[in-house]
């Protein structure tokens, strides 16, 4: 104890026997008491200013810390990787596109409001003329209601006011007329890709060719120094006082977890012997242990919160297995490799297509037998024409419609196709992670599945973070473990760290200790870091303690 | 503010944590007193 806080505690025990002792009978004797308070209060409050100007300034000066300049460097680094407008070779078109999503929003056009949808629309738009494919009003040409609407959407998209009074009457005028609009925009939206798919394939290859030669890498080694960059911040971060600061501030790390005494506790119950036991060089080897097993356990935990995906997109593949080992079968009864329906069973994508273009089609013709002129101004046509239109018309909606649902069948049929060309036995979990990734209408279904009353903004939310967790992680587990093994990630990881000295069991990773391990790991990992960074525990402590009594 | 020479800003973190707290618990204190009296004197009058 310094002589600064002895002397103010024997001062203080003094003041306070004066005012014990002092006579408080009679009224000269309470104003002289009064008098004594007084003063006594003058004091201390001088003495409390002085305390608290000195809080400040130890206050300001630890928290003015400033981040490591190469931080900031490193994430803008990363932010150029990531928009150099690179695609990975895994996603279709249509899904660098965006449009599942943006198609996946607009479908939910009952639960939004309109300026919503007309943003998530125009963004449609935006995404053709991306790619080249620059779109006009007469595009959107599967309905007149779909015309009449996005001609006075994409009139007001120049004049900067997608959501003036124009468009919201135009909306109402036609939304009476035909309350299937917005699916109306949807299928026309997907006729559109349709009609330009090949060239959109080709602007993608071109641009990737294109950016690459111009870095003069390859796509693995992008992805390569993506990944090493991504490390990199990470251990720039970890040893950041700045960050660390922020990381107690927000509440991600509890200063009563880091004690000495606490640290100490943990790291012998993980190695089963005195930490004082350890020379310098098994210190440190076990540290980086630690480390290491830290971010195997935040790759597991969340490898268990996505797992779901993992196990939906492997269910697909088996039933899609079994389809066609049954095809096969029947192929091999009818004895006949040429037979007609055979061929059709075995091309259910392709009769989906072909059964979409034909619709297509009969709408187009239909639109084209109706002049517009006279659909307009039905007022100059005979009773007969009116009649013969209103029944086209009919049949029409009833085409869209029926399309709109063999879209759904052909998402379906087309992922699960495309899982089994792309995952097989010897893929690994990531593989199957990543390329659930890809498709944002099977993310946003698989987990509503999960989690039934998530919220829309929720369902973005979680798309995001697996989206993030996939193409930036340092994997060292799931990159190395095969679907068809089988294998309990918690054993693979414990069975490691038990042979570098460390004492794991099966419970710990059990549902109701995991959390705890996690904690623990990450306490010691933690503590390690604060000891390598430009800050002091002790200062920590000091500024959460001093921001609670400063905030009085 | 010091003592034989020790000042303010040479006491530890925990320390000056701990003077904060001594001498807010104090003012309490002194408060508290001049309250009572406060109230003995206004009911008297």
């Amino acid at each position: 104890m310094s002589k600064l806080l002895k002397s103010i505690e024997r001062q203080i025990d003094i003041d306070k026997e004066i005012i014990n002792v002092l006579p408080k009978a009679g009224i000269k004797q309470i104003k002289e008491l009064q008098k004594k308070l007084k003063s006594m209060l003058e004091k201390y409050n001088k003495m409390n200013e002085s305390v608290k100007k000195e809080m400040i300034r130890r206050y300001n000066n630890i928290t003015g810390i400033k981040e490591n300049e190469e931080i900031a460097k490193t994430k803008k680094h990363i932010l150029e990787l990531e928009n150099l407008g690179l695609s990975d070779s895994g996603p279709s078109s249509f899904q660098k596109m965006q449009l599942d999503k943006l198609l996946y929003n607009i479908n939910g056009y009952y639960k939004k409001d309109l300026s919503t949808i007309n943003l998530e629309i125009l963004k449609c738009v935006k995404k053709f003329r991306d790619v080249g494919i620059k779109i006009t009003k007469n595009d959107f040409n599967i309905s007149e209601y779909v015309n009449e609407y996005m001609s006075v959407l994409l009139d007001e998209l120049v004049k900067g006011s997608v959501n003036s009074d124009r468009v919201k009457e135009a909306f109402d005028k036609v939304y009476w007329k035909c309350s299937d609009l917005i699916p109306h925009i949807i299928v026309n939206i997907r006729q559109i890709y349709n009609q330009h798919e090949a060239e959109i394939d080709i602007f993608y290859k071109n641009k990737n060719e294109q950016l690459l030669n111009q870095l003069h890498l390859t796509q693995e080694q992008v992805h390569i120094k993506k990944q090493e960059t991504v490390k990199l911040l990470n251990s720039l971060e970890s040893v950041d006082g700045k960050n660390i600061l922020n990381n107690f501030f927000n509440n991600n790390y509890s200063i009563s977890d880091y004690k000495d005494e606490n640290y100490k506790k943990i790291y012998e119950n993980l190695i089963s012997r005195e930490l004082s036991s350890l020379t310098e060089e098994e210190k440190k080897s076990m540290d980086l242990n630690i480390q290491n097993l830290n971010n195997n356990l935040v790759e597991y935990t969340n490898y268990l919160e996505f797992k779901f995906l993992i196990d939906e997109i492997l269910k697909l593949r088996d039933e899609r297995i079994k389809e066609l080992q049954k095809e096969e079968e029947n192929k091999k009864n009818k004895k006949d490799k040429k037979d007609k329906n055979s061929k059709k069973n075995k091309t259910e994508l392709e009769s989906l297509e072909q059964e979409i273009k034909t619709l297509t089609e009969d709408i187009l013709k239909i639109n084209s037998s109706m002049e517009p002129q006279k659909a307009k101004f039905s007022i100059f046509k005979k009773k007969e024409e009116v009649k013969n239109d209103t029944a086209k018309i009919l049949d029409r909606d009833k085409k869209i419609m029926a399309i709109k649902e063999l879209y759904v069948k052909l998402d379906n049929c087309k992922l699960k196709e495309t899982i089994v060309n792309n995952i097989d036995d010897t893929s690994k979990l990531i593989d199957v992670l990543r390329f659930a990734s890809y498709d944002y209408g099977f993310l946003a279904r698989s987990i509503i599945k999960k989690i039934p009353d998530i919220l829309e903004k929720d369902i973005h939310i979680m798309i995001d973070r697996i989206r993030r967790f996939v193409s930036l992680y340092d994997f060292s587990v799931i990159n190395n473990i095969n679907i068809s093994e089988k294998k309990d990630i918690s054993i693979v990881i414990k069975d490691k760290y038990k042979l570098f000295g460390m004492t794991l069991t099966k419970e710990n990773f059990s549902e109701d200790n995991i959390e705890e391990l996690i904690k623990q790991i990450q306490i010691v990992k933690v503590y390690n870091d604060i000891q390598k960074s430009n800050i002091l525990l002790d200062d920590i402590r000091y500024v959460i303690n001093a921001r609670e009594i400063l905030k009085k | 503010m010091e003592a034989k020479g020790v000042k303010l800003s040479s006491v530890s973190n925990d320390e000056l944590l701990e003077i904060n707290r001594q001498i807010s618990d104090f003012l309490k204190f002194l408060n508290d007193q001049n309250e009572n009296i406060e109230k003995m004197e206004a009911e008297r009058s």
